[in-house]
């Protein structure tokens, strides 16, 4: 009973603040080491789709990618990007985020972490670059699927490349939406922008390192692609 | 192998680290031309030795502020004074974050390790940086890596550990010929070395932490016997050096006793003594905080090396591929792929546990109610009626600007709640209509924010402008619209907008789906005023 008891705790602070560390809870964190607390907790964690990570004396809960109970929902996540965005605009933003991700953690490496820092300037030049390029080769093949689906890759590049890099008085340019990307990164703890550059925090570079880029996951992220189709 | 070329790679690495600087990856054009050829190469080192100077200081954070107002010294002391602050900015930002620091990106050297037979890459890292949060929230610092400080003692041909103890011997020479005044600088550069040493250790702790595959094994064992092992004989000496010192002491103070004469040089004898002896007790406090360290260091490697395993050994999906082409050719228009993203947000609780979540967004609320509201509406990608959208939002920019200049013509001047009052009782439709999405309060606040507005000017210079309705507010644009519609725009010199006390209330009501929504608007009241 009493190793339920502590798991509730643990799930309950997890819950509230997504991480557990031996530094601010010494006591709590010692209970999750604890045999019977970690049989507790796999209940916990078949039941509420998630998963705690443990890594450098710290606990953290991840959602799992179909957890409805814990995981952020699509249309909470779209309201991040303000609540008059366009869809378009919400595609924009999140293909940015990834984007973003993708320039830090796709080394070949041991550690697929391969940048220390992304200055703005740089990210909004790689985009410029991969969607002149996206926009040249395959107008045809978007158009194709726009006809059929109403998709929006190809709007949301040219909203893209209709902004000014960067204005003193207009809000729609392209700072201003990695600025907003970064803002979302930020309140989520994965990172922050600091003399315009991204830096990552360790949280994100430990839940990258230990778990997103599992090659086990690429299934559930396949079938979250699939169900997106009418 | 011939015997010359062993540690060859060592050797290598010190080239590595010159061609990193010297044959500059990633050059701008604009930057490298403002200088004649090998000139900026110069003011790099400059800079590496400005960073060096400001780390081996106690308590000193060397931030980018601090490199440019160096850097700007430097340029218009010895090198160019036509420089403007924003280019010394973007010199300073060239210098640090494009080549020492190679954009973010690990700068590697293919050297030849003739022991191994094979080419291997040496990373090439001369600063490194933290983040440190201060009043100001957060800021980033830079230091030398410990490659960095070999690097530049090398290009001075002195080994930065015979150094340390043939300053150590000075010092010793020093005191035994009393001749103190040179002692007490000897004592001085100690202090630098030995902080140096620490410096070297929070860099290399630093770099375990931010990523442990970055560092080499030979190089932490390396570091962890010949730092501590020379640092605890170091510890020894310094301790024989401070009881040599308390005898110097003694000395001078019994030919005090003796000799009155002399006191002038006796009083600035004794002050260098005690002055040697204060720096030599830093020295020691400093050298048996490293020796305690020594365990601390040893356990965080270990610990991280082994957790590093769990991960290290894991099979990862190319990012590429999985995700961001899967992206860009996909091809459904529900929101599913959003949470993709899921895994590494926080856990959102609030939806089963707060209450707040039944009042605050009311967006989720609407879509749970109505599932049909995640199919994309066709409207939305009907270009005409986004076109038609963005015209009516100009067009009420340009409204609302005409009407503040109209009253200010009428009377002079004219207060922004006079004129709601008037629009209120005269035109209610129109009234209403300029509330929407606040138009008509945030153009006078934009209004506000650009100060006096040159109309004369402006119709004078004949500005090209851009007639193309935004959704933004566009001056120019609205003020060439009203041309036709106020015959004495031209003439107007200055259009200015002054903030009164008096604050201004009103409500803004509108139906969103099923919900009435009232916005309370509270802003100082702003008084506009031509002059012709």
């Amino acid at each position: 009973m009493e190793a339920y008891q502590s798991a509730i705790q643990i799930f309950k602070l997890l819950m509230s603040q997504g991480e557990l560390n031996r530094r601010d809870n010494p006591g709590l964190y010692s209970e999750y080491l604890d045999a019977e607390v970690q049989e507790a907790l796999a209940v916990l964690e078949q039941e509420f789709t998630c998963k705690f990570l443990h890594f450098d004396d710290t606990v953290y809960l991840v959602p799992g990618i179909d957890s409805e109970i814990l995981g952020i929902q699509p249309a909470e996540l779209r309201s991040y990007f303000g609540s008059n965005a366009t869809r378009r605009e919400v595609f924009l933003g999140f293909y940015i985020m990834m984007y973003i991700f993708h320039e830090f953690y796709s080394g070949k490496n041991k550690d697929p972490k391969k940048i220390d820092f992304l200055q703005v300037s740089v990210l909004i030049a790689r985009l410029d670059e991969r969607f002149e390029r996206l926009m040249s080769t395959s107008e045809e093949e978007i158009e194709e699927l726009e006809k059929t689906y109403q998709i929006n890759l190809s709007s949301s590049m040219v909203i893209w490349s209709n902004m000014l890099v960067d204005h003193e008085t207009k809000r729609r340019t392209k700072y201003n939406m990695i600025k907003n990307v970064c803002k979302i990164l930020e309140d989520q703890k994965l990172a922050y922008l600091v003399e315009d550059q991204i830096r990552t925090t360790s949280r994100l570079d430990i839940l990258m390192r230990q778990y997103y880029l599992h090659a086990e996951r690429v299934s559930q992220i396949n079938h979250a692609f699939d169900r997106g189709e009418l | 192998m011939y015997e010359f070329l062993d540690k060859f790679e060592k050797r290598m690495e010190w080239l590595g680290a010159a061609h990193s600087i010297i044959n500059r990856k990633g050059k701008k054009t604009e930057i490298e031309e403002l200088f004649s050829e090998n000139q900026l190469t110069g003011i790099i080192i400059s800079v590496l030795l400005f960073i060096m100077e400001k780390t081996l200081e106690q308590n000193n954070e060397c931030d980018m502020a601090a490199i440019e107002s160096f850097l700007s010294e430097l340029l218009f002391t010895y090198y160019t004074d036509g420089l403007t602050q924003q280019q010394i900015h973007h010199i300073a930002d060239y210098i640090v974050k494009s080549i020492l620091q190679n954009n973010g990106v690990s700068y590697t050297y293919p050297v030849m390790n003739y022991n191994k037979n094979r080419v291997e890459e040496v990373t090439i890292r001369l600063i490194s940086d933290k983040i440190v949060n201060d009043s100001n929230g957060r800021k980033i610092v830079y230091m030398l890596t410990n490659q960095g400080y070999d690097f530049l003692f090398r290009l001075r041909e002195v080994d930065e550990e015979i150094q340390l103890t043939i300053e150590q011997l000075k010092l010793k020479e020093y005191i035994k010929r009393k001749k103190f005044s040179s002692a007490v600088r000897q004592s001085v550069e100690l202090i630098t070395y030995v902080r140096q040493k620490k410096r070297e250790i929070d860099n290399f702790i630093l770099s375990i932490r931010q990523n442990i595959h970055s560092v080499d094994i030979d190089k932490y064992e390396a570091l962890i016997k010949s730092t501590y092992s020379m640092l605890e004989e170091e510890y020894e000496t310094m301790t024989e050096i401070q009881n040599m010192i308390y005898q110097a002491e003694q000395r001078i103070k019994e030919e005090f006793k003796e000799n009155e004469a002399f006191t002038e040089r006796l009083q600035k004898a004794r002050q260098e003594v005690q002055e040697i002896h204060h720096n030599i007790g830093v020295v020691i406090t400093e050298q048996r905080d490293l020796i305690i360290n020594r365990r601390s260091l040893t356990d965080l490697y270990m610990d991280t090396i082994r957790k590093s395993f769990e991960f290290s050994l894991e099979k990862r999906y190319d990012f590429e591929q999985v995700i961001i082409s899967a992206l860009e050719s996909y091809s459904g228009s529900l929101d599913n792929y959003l949470k993709i993203v899921r895994s590494l947000f926080q856990p959102l609780y609030s939806k089963i546990l707060g209450i707040p979540q039944i009042y605050a967004p009311q967006i989720i609320i609407k879509d749970e109610e109505n599932p049909d509201a995640l199919l994309i509406p066709m409207e939305e990608f009907d270009d005409n009626r986004e076109k038609e959208r963005i015209r009516i939002i100009s067009e009420r920019y340009v409204q609302a600007i005409g009407i503040f200049i109209r009253e200010a013509l009428r009377t002079g001047e004219a207060a922004l709640s006079t004129i709601l009052e008037d629009l209120k009782n005269n035109q209610p439709e129109l009234y209403e209509d300029l509330k929407t999405q606040r138009t008509i309060f945030m153009t006078a606040i934009k209004l506000y924010d650009m100060g006096t507005l040159h109309i004369t000017d402006f119709f004078e210079k004949s500005k090209r402008v851009m007639m193309t309705p935004t959704e933004e507010l566009n001056v120019e644009y609205c003020l060439v619209k009203l041309q036709d519609m106020i015959p004495e725009l031209s003439h107007i010199k200055e259009f200015s907008i002054e903030k009164l006390k008096a604050p201004i209330h009103d409500t803004i009501s509108y139906q969103e789906g099923e919900l009435n929504i009232i916005e309370n608007i509270e802003m100082s009241d702003l008084l506009f005023r031509v002059v012709m």
